[in-house]
């Protein structure tokens, strides 16, 4: 479960730094950032990935789990950026359900640890 | 300076690329595959049942061997894991008086072996055939050449790819301003170097290890020299690296062997829950039995975990094998990075979709070069002979290696089954269905060679499901009613795969060649 919350996450963090990046914000946003929110953006995307390194490794132990992390990102970037040129209204969506699930997923798991 | 040395890299990129292209393209495919090997095998021999524990392998299998090599100097078991359903035995007899003691893998190949149902232990004679092994092989040694040769030639090739990737990233200007770029409805020539450089770019990471961590495996091969210069030979060598439990001597008086599920469990609980793989028990039924028992290679990134060593008789632990050094250390982990072997399901699908990638990337690379160069002939209904060869050779091996590897797979089904020689005539049809491919792109036009080919190859992958359910016990639904779910999703991901083909050609159909640009605009573009 954690396994596909990373995955998720993944996803997540490169749409925000897609959508970050000044060619594909009229594109994913449907308007252009200013320099501060493309920033916030960025940063928020790259804080996203990082918060899924640390699942991996805390799931999974440093050698599995940064494996893991790498073919995680790896893929995610590659259904992002097939998913773009086709429907690019649906990389916002699709970037913040997954974080949604994602969270939803890690919670649940934290509480069924707490819980035993 | 920079612009030249930049150049010098694009030149280098692309010859490097695409000289031995093909070649990776195969070696790149059949390694892909190669990350299902066993659910490939356990297709490829319908007549083996469903996967059982290896506890319960191991007790059919030692009962098998009691009957059948009481005085064996050693028997070899290999114990099935979740992912396949047979136990492989060899037994090697005692030598002759005189004769020097053999050792290693038993008496495979020699009519010294069986094959066990994991669940019940009766031996079980599936189709002659190489199963998923032959992928696996053939990706790193080739075939129709010598072992040597075929290494020697995948070690050329991966290190050319090693050259093409470092070129690569250097020729590439805008790796993280195009990071997210793919163009599809762009001019050919912008769309292939996007989807070129995005299964390249966004997969970097695993096509720069899997090509490394290849050559690794095959180091001592390739550069036997720090060997050499430490050890008398070879085996001195690899005595020192990877040493073996002692030998042991008959003593004549019988004892009986201990029963080899509570020796299996002590191991696993020395290794703190790690599994049992190759187990030799040395002179069994004598007093001085003993038993080896190796760890799965699957258990740690690393892909040699050492063995414990057992008396045959109490069950005691006598020995281990000592901690690997860093270097050992360093380069199992290269070795496990690149088998996979670890990877859990999700996992394995991601080595698997990368792999897939890395295809993409070769095959991409390949049209791209005939995409650039088109504009630039003088007469595009007559290009030159290079051009021809080159467009031939990309037709009929992006369509002809899926083609030939399902080719392979309908072989498996409706050779007949006490045919003589028949797992050698499954592999020829897989080259013979490559070659005749190639042999097809050659005499029709370009485009409907695309089509034709890859519609062929859409089709031989796509029907295989249709194929296993009309010529085995076996088919989606009653897979999906056993819960064989890996055999359920060999079939699914057959239908993917077949359709991903059947999509390319569908898009090679509608393609609408461009009217050649003029040639002025050309001038300074790098090749």
């Amino acid at each position: 479960m954690i396994g596909l919350c990373v995955l998720l996450l993944a996803f997540s963090g490169f749409a925000a730094l897609c959508a970050a990046m000044g060619k594909h914000q009229s594109a994913l946003l449907g308007r252009t950032l200013s320099p501060r929110g493309g920033g916030a953006l960025r940063n928020g995307g790259v804080a996203i990935l990082a918060a899924a390194f640390i699942l991996a490794v805390a799931d999974q132990g440093a050698g599995f789990g940064s494996v893991y992390w790498t073919g995680a990102i790896m893929l995610s970037a590659l259904a992002l950026t097939l998913l773009i040129p086709y429907r690019p209204s649906w990389a916002r969506p699709a970037g913040v359900v997954a974080a949604g699930l994602a969270a939803i997923l890690a919670g649940g798991h934290l509480l069924m640890v707490w819980r035993t | 300076m920079n612009g030249s040395f930049r150049q010098s890299m694009a030149w280098l990129h692309t010859w490097s690329g695409l000289l031995v292209g093909w070649v990776l393209f195969a070696m790149f495919l059949t390694g892909t595959a190669s990350y299902f090997r066993p659910e490939i095998t356990r297709w490829m021999e319908p007549e083996t049942g469903a996967p059982a524990s290896a506890s319960q392998a191991a007790v059919g299998a030692v009962a098998f061997l009691q009957r059948k090599a009481p005085n064996a100097a050693s028997w070899t078991i290999t114990l099935p894991d979740e992912r396949q359903s047979v136990a492989r035995v060899s037994w090697r007899p005692e030598p002759k008086a005189g004769e020097p003691e053999r050792r290693g893998r038993g008496g495979r190949g020699r009519g010294m072996d069986a094959t066990l149902d994991a669940a019940t232990g009766q031996p079980v004679t599936p189709r002659e055939t190489r199963g998923g092994e032959f992928f696996y092989r053939f990706h790193f040694q080739m075939h129709y050449v010598p072992v040597l040769y075929g290494r020697w030639i995948a070690g050329a090739c991966a290190m050319f790819m090693l050259v093409a990737i470092v070129s690569g990233v250097i020729t590439h200007k805008r790796i993280f301003k195009d990071f997210f770029t793919f163009r599809p409805k762009k001019a050919p020539q912008r769309s292939w170097l996007d989807a070129h450089n995005m299964t390249a770019v966004l997969a970097l990471p695993f096509h720069a290890m899997i090509t490394y961590t290849g050559l690794v495996t095959l180091m001592s091969m390739y550069m036997p020299w720090p060997a050499m210069a430490n050890y008398q030979d070879n085996q001195t060598y690899f005595a020192a690296a990877f040493p073996r439990s002692e030998e042991v001597q008959r003593t004549g008086t019988p004892a009986a062997l201990v029963p080899l599920p509570q020796v299996l469990e002590q191991a696993s609980r020395t290794w703190s829950g790690g599994r049992p793989w190759i187990v030799t028990v040395n002179k069994p039924g004598d007093a001085a039995a003993t038993i080896e028992v190796s760890r799965h290679s699957g258990d740690k990134l690393s892909y040699r975990n050492g063995s414990l060593t057992f008396s045959g008789v109490t069950g005691e632990l006598i020995s281990r094998t000592p901690e690997m050094g860093p270097a050992g250390k360093t380069g199992s982990v290269m070795y496990g990075l690149h088998l996979g072997r670890f990877a859990e399901p999700l996992l394995r699908w991601m080595y698997f979709l990368c792999s897939l990638a890395g295809c993409a990337m070769v095959a991409t690379g390949l049209v791209l070069w005939t995409v650039k160069r088109r504009r630039q002939l003088p007469d595009p209904q007559r290009p030159h002979f290079g051009f021809r060869l080159v467009e031939k050779l990309n037709i009929g091996t992006i369509a002809g290696v899926p083609a030939g590897m399902a080719a392979m797979l309908w072989a498996n089904r409706l050779l007949p089954v006490e045919m003589a020689s028949r797992s050698q005539w499954e592999v020829h049809a897989m080259f013979i269905g490559w070659g005749c491919m190639i042999a097809y792109a050659c005499v029709r036009p370009a485009k409907q060679a695309w089509v034709e080919t890859l519609s062929a190859a859409a089709l031989l992958v796509g029907l295989l499901p249709l194929v296993n359910a009309a010529t085995t016990q076996r088919n989606l639904v009653s897979a999906v009613q056993q819960g064989d779910w890996a055999m359920a999703a060999f079939d699914l991901t057959l239908f993917a795969l077949g359709g991903l083909i059947g999509f390319c050609a569908w898009k090679a159909a509608r393609h609408a060649p461009q009217a050649p640009a003029k040639r002025s605009r050309l001038v300074g573009e790098p090749a």
